[in-house]
């Protein structure tokens, strides 16, 4: 990740991500309709309360949405408030929002880390429908689905640690099963400024990729203005998924006064120590204690632990592989290799068919030296992909190397033997003669000798013929 | 009590019969009425059929058979529900509100929507699209606002009670001045949910009836907590109990107060009318006592700011394309503007627009935030009020009902008829009205406050002033 | 004594934030009528105010409701049925190009 940065390091990159995920549940926040929407036909799944029929109220918050939502603020180190939080509502007029407002509550934790980069607030709010602008078209079977904000401060610091810290979220919230994992579940507004000037907004960009795309165009829209001669006045954008650029928003619709009212329809909730604490023992290992045990535990260094917490199924990956391996080397292979695969692959170590035999094995190869460090890179994509076991994929592409000395050694004596005159013009200081002999035992082996070992051997082996 | 008697005598009689009385009265007077916005006739005789067979096998609810109108601003499953506008001239509510399930429940049944003023915006029941509503005591004189069909459909006999909304009075003016019995219940006791309501932490359903029992009966009925209002409270009391168990030595125990300021500005023959009554409790053994309540002049500028902001952002989610009147336009900001302009009328506009305007980021402090710090002030004047007294009582109305057209023009002028009952809401405490009296053949209503989730106490003081005054 | 002129500036601004497309003629008489009634309203300011806001005159809080089975609703034809204008199960409304 650090290698990232040092690209823009001139620039005093700001990022900061303001996270909506949709939290799982059964039901929507604030009335019984399903959560669960996208199988429905349009305006099917639907009632009074979440397309604001005259005369409905909202129902009280979902429990669990709020549960949820707790888990995920402990989980980022962040700490409840101590006072009563009430949803307001936030006024705008647009057609998938079935009351004109919205409702999202005042911040219920804050003040937490993860990867680095501090979570400024943490609130729950209510998921608008769908209004698709080029169709003119509406469906409110999304309406009411409840979602969870998470703002981050602007401490992100390049568009490939965005999106490493984005993945490695979501990631940790499905684990800990608290997320809708369908795509289209997460959507964020995204904050840069670089070198210190003014902030802008990029609204509702609706993928990992789409964020990532989007501050790489805007790094590079940015630094054309300034190089002109212009300056970044604060504005907001919208990030055309056809395209990949920004654009900006008509002037209108930036000046939003959402005339902020405690809705009162919903009585204030207060988070109480008992709730927290029962969330609390549900929960799985912190990622700060993670990284104190994995690193007192298995003497890993920093950068690979990080690399490791981030992904809760990758860490428990490399747990599993440790018991039966040395967890050094487990531990870099799952926080270099295996994890830049998945990440190219766009995959996770739950979607794809890696398994901690995988890792604890290659290792055991490695370390014996039968499989060569090149030849490891290629197994795990094989093993990430087919999720064949180590032994077979190692015989199908015939990587078993030799190894032991004894094997060796026959096999060099043989070829000797049988060159002698390469033997002479090696005496007589001749290194090419050394890279034939030496070909000539690769090509014995069909490739399988392992090669320092093999050179060392050769070389001792020649100086002790007469 | 008349109601009981009534309930008594439909145990014997035709259910059948008795809607089909409401439905004569209703079919000579109401065309110069206007009570009515839709009639449910059909369904309500279809209930009163299915009602009687309960009734003979003695199983019916409470309301057995009784008839019941609903303003037209709650909602009932596949009737039109307008709120007096032409917003949702041709809207279609798909639910039934919590209060019309309770009441299906128990047996009553609905006869039709009442009329009422704009999204419940008028004290006087004159500015609904679908025309004024006349008061049934002299048709030449408006019936009060904004439950205005509600209220005149009891005194005009076309149902046995009515359920209204109030925010700052709209079941007690119109109570006051058709000359019929109205509660404003404590704000929680009775779930809104279904209500179309002006102001959500100000106003909620309440009754109408002819008498106290009748009063009383509606309560039990219609109050209790309900998972769909978060604001709900549970309920454990049957007020109808307390009506049926009041003695005449039930006055002497009662602590009653009277603030001055109730009765400054009041037009005079109303103020001696209810003096009067508050002397003959005291002769029967009442405890009397005058005390002040010194915010009661601010209670209309806090109330009305408090409505404003609330009721703008109610109002945001009419922007034709889910539901109600649509005009179209070029773009969704053409479309809404247009729809809106077009479909919501003067009284609904300014409140719109002042709303959003002192909820306004730049506005804000000035006027909204500081209205609602000021709010605590009014909630808390009652509440010394009540820690040493049972009941405050006054006046509903400080005028006497005026001519249909008279206070069309200035708003400031229809706002200050709310002086006497607004800030009940603001406190969220119970009030009620109940005719006593006319003066030039016009009704005066008198009015009783209670401290919030004390409708007990009420009730009570209801029965006492229905004896002494004459009452069954 | 009300500090904010209310002019025709801000009358513009808040119709356009209320969606409501004003004549000009209403917006003369709005603006006189709102300079009017929020003069008589300024009275608030001789109250004694304490610093907190109500928000709510009930005392519950932390009304939450399980997570059950949803429920689907009964009449969801109905609700449909009030749409504007519907085409193949979307509410039509403008484009936003």
């Amino acid at each position: 990740m650090q290698l990232h940065e040092d690209k823009y390091k001139d620039l005093n990159l700001k990022i900061g991500l303001e996270i909506h995920v949709q939290l799982k549940t059964n039901q929507k926040i604030f009335c019984e309709c399903s959560s669960d929407y996208i199988n429905s036909p349009p305006n099917n799944n639907i009632c009074p309360i979440c397309t604001s029929q005259p005369g409905s109220k909202p129902m009280g918050i979902n429990e669990t949405a709020l549960e949820n939502l707790l888990k995920i603020g402990l989980f980022l180190g962040c700490k409840a408030y101590k006072k009563p939080f009430y949803i307001q509502r936030k006024h705008y007029f647009y057609p998938d929002l079935p009351s004109n407002y919205q409702r999202t509550s005042q911040p219920i934790l804050g003040n937490g880390i993860f990867m680095g980069v501090g979570i400024w607030e943490i609130h729950i709010e209510e998921d608008p429908g769908r209004y698709d602008l080029r169709e003119g078209k509406v469906d409110f079977n999304r309406s009411g689905v409840p979602l969870a904000e998470i703002v981050t401060a602007p401490e992100i610091k390049s568009p490939e640690y965005a999106r490493e810290f984005l993945r490695d979220l979501l990631l940790s919230l499905e684990y800990l099963g608290v997320i809708r994992g369908e795509s289209g579940s997460i959507r964020a507004d995204v904050n840069i400024s670089i070198m210190g000037g003014n902030r802008i907004e990029i609204k509702n960009v609706n993928s990992v990729k789409g964020i990532y795309k989007a501050l790489k165009y805007e790094i590079v829209r940015q630094k054309a203005v300034l190089q002109r001669g212009g300056a970044i006045t604060m504005e907001t954008r919208h990030f055309d998924e056809a395209s990949m650029i920004t654009k900006t928003l008509r002037k209108k619709e930036t000046v939003a006064d959402y005339r902020y009212i405690p809705d009162p329809d919903l009585v204030p909730v207060y988070i109480g120590p008992e709730m927290l604490n029962e969330i609390e023992s549900v929960l799985p290992e912190f990622p700060h204690a993670k990284k104190k045990r994995f690193i007192e535990e298995y003497s890993l260094g920093e950068e690979i632990v990080d690399s490791l917490i981030s992904d809760l199924y990758l860490s428990d990956l490399f747990e599993e592989s440790a018991k039966n391996s040395n967890p050094l080397e487990a531990g870099k292979w799952c926080a270099t290799e295996l994890k830049r695969r998945l990440n190219e692959k766009n995959l996770s170590v739950s979607t794809s068919k890696i398994n901690p035999k995988h890792i604890s094995d290659m290792v055991g190869f490695i370390e014996r030296g039968e499989l060569s460090v090149k030849n490891a890179k290629w197994i795990i994509e094989d093993a990430v992909d087919t999720g064949e076991e180590i032994p077979v994929l190692m015989s199908k592409k015939n990587f078993y190397q030799i190894s032991t000395e004894d094997t060796l050694v026959r096999i060099i004596e043989k070829i000797i033997a049988e060159n002698p005159k390469a033997v002479l013009d090696f005496k007589s200081g001749n290194q090419n003669a050394l890279h034939f002999l030496f070909g000539k035992v690769v090509n014995e082996t069909e490739g399988r000798a392992e090669p320092s070992k093999t050179i060392k051997l050769l070389k001792d082996k020649l100086c002790a013929v007469a | 009590m008349f109601t009981r008697d009534l309930i008594e005598d439909l145990l014997s009689k035709s259910v059948e019969e008795h809607l089909h009385n409401k439905i004569e009265e209703i079919d000579k007077r109401n065309k110069e009425i206007n009570a009515f916005i839709t009639l449910s006739t059909e369904e309500a005789e279809k209930s009163s059929k299915e009602i009687q067979k309960k009734i003979n096998d003695g199983i019916q609810g409470k309301l057995s058979g009784l008839v019941i109108s609903i303003k037209d601003n709650i909602a009932v499953s596949n009737t039109r529900m307008t709120c007096g506008s032409k917003v949702l001239e041709n809207y279609i509510a798909p639910y039934d509100a919590t209060v019309i399930n309770l009441i299906k429940k128990e047996d009553g049944i609905i006869i039709g929507k009442c009329n009422m003023d704009e999204f419940a915006c008028g004290s006087d029941g004159t500015s609904s699209y679908f025309g004024p509503t006349k008061n049934p005591r002299n048709i030449d004189y408006v019936p009060g606002g904004s439950s205005s069909g509600s209220a005149a459909s009891v005194a005009a006999d076309f149902s046995d009670f009515s359920i209204g909304s109030d925010t700052g009075g709209s079941i007690r003016g119109p109570a006051s001045f058709c000359g019929v019995y109205g509660f404003k219940p404590s704000y929680g006791l009775v779930s809104r949910y279904g209500l179309s309501d002006m102001a959500m932490s100000l106003e909620g359903p309440g009754p109408f009836a002819k008498d106290t029992y009748g009063i009383a009966l509606l309560l039990d009925v219609i109050s209790g907590k309900d998972p769909r209002d978060t604001v709900t409270v549970q309920s454990n009391n049957s007020y109808l109990k307390i009506v049926e168990n009041f003695k005449d030595g039930d006055i002497k125990n009662m602590n009653i107060a009277y603030a001055k300021e109730f009765f400054e500005g009041v037009d005079e023959n109303i103020k001696n009318m209810i003096l009067d009554k508050i002397g003959m409790l005291e002769s029967q053994g009442a405890k009397i006592e005058e005390v002040s309540l010194p915010n009661i002049k601010y209670s209309i500028p806090i109330y009305y700011l408090v409505v404003f902001s609330e009721f703008s952002s109610a109002m945001s989610k009419f922007d034709g394309f889910k539901y109600g009147h649509y005009t179209g336009g070029q773009d969704i900001v053409e479309a809404v503007s247009n729809t809106r302009e077009t479909s919501m009328g003067t009284e609904v506009k300014r409140r719109v627009l002042l709303g959003t305007f002192i909820t306004m980021e730049e506005f804000k402090g000035r006027w909204y935030t500081k209205a609602l710090k000021a709010r605590s002030a009014i909630k808390e004047d009652f509440k010394r009020i009540f820690n040493s007294y049972d009941l405050l009582i006054g006046p509903t109305m400080p005028t006497l009902p005026w001519k249909i057209g008279e206070k069309i023009s200035d708003p400031l002028a229809m706002y200050s008829s709310d002086i006497l009952t607004a800030s009940a809401n603001l406190a969220g405490t119970c009030a009620s009205s109940q005719p006593v009296g006319y003066v030039k053949g016009l009704p005066v209503g008198l009015q009783l406050h209670a401290d919030s989730l004390s409708e007990s106490k009420l009730i009570k003081g209801m029965r006492a002033v229905e004896i002494v005054c004459g009452g069954m | 004594m009300v500090e904010t002129i209310i002019n025709d500036s801000i009358i513009e601004r808040v119709s356009e934030i209320a969606r409501l497309k004003l004549s000009d003629k209403e917006k003369e008489k709005f603006r006189e009528e709102f300079k009017k009634i929020l003069e008589e309203f300024s009275i608030i300011d001789e109250i004694k105010v304490g610093e907190k806001e109500l928000y709510y005159v009930v005392e519950n809080v932390n009304v939450l409701r399980k997570d059950s089975e949803p429920k689907p609703f009964s009449n969801i034809n109905r609700i449909r049925t009030n749409f504007n204008k519907i085409e193949d199960d979307f509410i039509v409304v403008p484009r936003n190009l």
